[in-house]
């Protein structure tokens, strides 16, 4: 058979794979962020996410070129879906998937199938590009942040080195692409605070930015803006070039032209202008579209959708402690479309399990 | 094809009656095994979630009272099929024809199967399913990977099929239908 592998491999696979579940990032499904309590116990192994049994579900209705589901407790892993599970898991998938996606959003439960499709199969919310290889550059961004800024004094190169791993803290903004104010306010006023920020770090350098989210915010917009500097014919270029540094942080080139920076503050608002929109509306689209469809959770008809579809599987319940009798120990309980009625497997999977319990 | 399926059909639902057939679905996790018996009993998609156990559902084409048990595919749960095979008139082995990196793995499952002593003999219908994705390969390709050619002592046949628009499933059945009919 394929994809035999020795006991000591399957164990140990399972033991990482059970602390993986047990870790607070995994902990919830990372599509619909609910169903923690039953633990996430299904994952994507090409997207490195856990999921639950229902949101499996739809990630299997999308092929296996969009994700490759297995159980954590039902399937044999190799190397590779191992190692892409450990690399990744929910937070870093998230940070990829859901970077133009507002923060702490619940997707409604009976919107979960347009959902998953549109984040995985649509991208809808996905940083530009393909995921990187190694995703921990994702939220390794995020913590050099504030040190960055901090030692931006130290020398001339440095602040705009700052703007620069400031690229990778984008996805965490979208936040002000909700907002009912035009977009372009927020970007000025907190561009310009950044200006001053660097301005004055050269002679207060511990000065913090108010809070995390402005300053994310801030950098958000200003990153498209040192390449306009320089170089102001590539400007739709270099926004791509951008986003791709997230993705290989030795392809960016330093700028060290911090003063220019000042000193065409004016026409870099006009020529970021541009850049602005394309942020407005590659976080806004989305967004507005989720506020247009999702701000009306139409709740009696999601539990509704739900039902109809777990009809069928209690039903199959029925026929069958009629029909097997003793036999129905071996053919443990059926799906129930809304509980994968986990628990009750035990006795009949005792042999299966092993130590999962 | 079509008109000889259907006058064999229907001289044999003139002749016996109703017939009652009982069926046992196969295949690797994700084949798409539920949607199949859901598309073919309720004629719409339902959003389906892993099979943990399995499903049972009887459909009625041409008069003829199909019996499908629908197990779950998932690695550890396979060695639970055989519990389903007694009694079996035939087999419906489902297959991704767009996952091809499992094409081998299902293709060893498929033999594990047929090797049944159970088994002996009962006819296997493949479904080649998901023609509908991007990357699936042809049902004569899958038929070769499966080393369905080297089959001896069964009837076999190998239907493209996509499970979420319907089509070729009930070219799968036509083709059970008269099987079971040669068989007697």
């Amino acid at each position: 058979m394929a994809n035999r592998q020795d006991k000591a491999t399957a164990d140990r696979n399972a033991k990482t794979l059970r602390d993986l579940v047990k870790h607070p990032d995994n902990k919830l499904c990372a599509d619909c962020k609910r169903n923690g309590k039953k633990d996430a116990r299904w994952a994507s192994w090409n997207i490195g996410c856990f999921v639950c049994i229902r949101c499996s579900g739809i990630h299997r209705s999308m092929g296996t070129h969009i994700s490759k589901v297995k159980s954590v407790d039902l399937d044999m892993w190799t190397p590779e879906q191992m190692a892409s599970v450990q690399k990744w898991g929910n937070r870093r998938a998230n940070l990829y998937w859901e970077a133009h996606l507002k923060p702490g959003h619940l997707p409604p439960d009976h919107k979960m199938e347009s959902f998953i499709r549109s984040k995985y199969e649509s991208r809808r919310w996905a940083l530009d590009g393909p995921p990187p290889s190694d995703p921990s550059i994702l939220e390794g961004s995020n913590a050099e942040v504030s040190v960055r800024s901090k030692a931006s004094a130290s020398s001339v190169a440095q602040p705009t080195e700052n703007t620069q791993s400031a690229a990778p803290a984008a996805p965490v903004v979208s936040t002000p692409s909700v907002l009912p104010q035009p977009p372009a306010n927020p970007s000025h006023s907190l561009l310009s605070s950044t200006h001053v920020r660097t301005a004055s770090s050269s002679n207060a350098p511990p000065v913090q930015p108010p809070s995390v989210q402005n300053d994310l915010f801030s950098l958000d917009f200003t990153a498209p803006a040192p390449p306009t500097n320089t170089n102001p014919t590539a400007t739709q270029k270099n926004v791509k070039e951008d986003i791709l540094s997230l993705f290989s942080a030795n392809t960016t080139q330093l700028q060290p032209q911090p003063v220019s920076l000042f000193d065409n503050l004016g026409g870099q608002h006009i020529q970021q202008q541009p850049n602005a929109m394309n942020t407005m509306i590659g976080s806004g689209g989305p967004a507005l579209w989720g506020a247009d469809s999702w701000s009306t959770p139409q709740m009696p008809l999601g539990g509704n959708v739900w039902q109809t579809s777990g009809t069928p599987f209690n039903n199959a319940a029925v026929p069958l402690q009629n029909v097997w009798g003793n036999a129905h120990a071996t053919a443990p309980s059926t799906n129930s479309g809304t509980t994968p009625a986990q628990p009750k497997q035990d006795d009949a999977f005792s042999d299966l399990w092993g130590g999962f319990k | 094809m079509g008109a000889y399926v259907s006058s064999l059909l229907d001289s044999l639902s003139a002749f016996a009656g109703q017939k009652e057939v009982r069926i046992v679905m196969l295949g690797l996790d994700a084949a798409g095994k539920t949607t199949i018996v859901y598309k073919l009993k309720l004629g719409e998609i339902v959003t389906t979630i892993p099979t943990i156990g399995f499903n049972v559902e009887t459909v009625e084409y041409k008069k003829i009272q199909f019996t499908m048990w629908d197990v779950g595919g998932q690695h550890r749960i396979r060695p639970l099929w055989r519990h389903y095979f007694q009694n079996v008139q035939a087999v419906i082995y489902v297959i991704d024809s767009a996952d091809l990196e499992r094409v081998a793995e299902a293709r060893d499952e498929l033999n594990a199967i047929l090797a049944s002593e159970e088994l002996r003999g009962v006819p296997l219908l493949v479904f080649a399913n998901k023609q509908d994705l991007p990357n699936a390969i042809e049902a004569s390709q899958l038929a070769n990977r499966l080393g369905l050619v080297a089959l001896r002592d069964r009837q076999w046949y190998i239907q493209a099929c996509s499970a979420t628009s319907g089509d070729g499933l009930y070219e799968g059945l036509d083709w059970m239908s008269s099987s079971l009919k040669r068989r007697g």
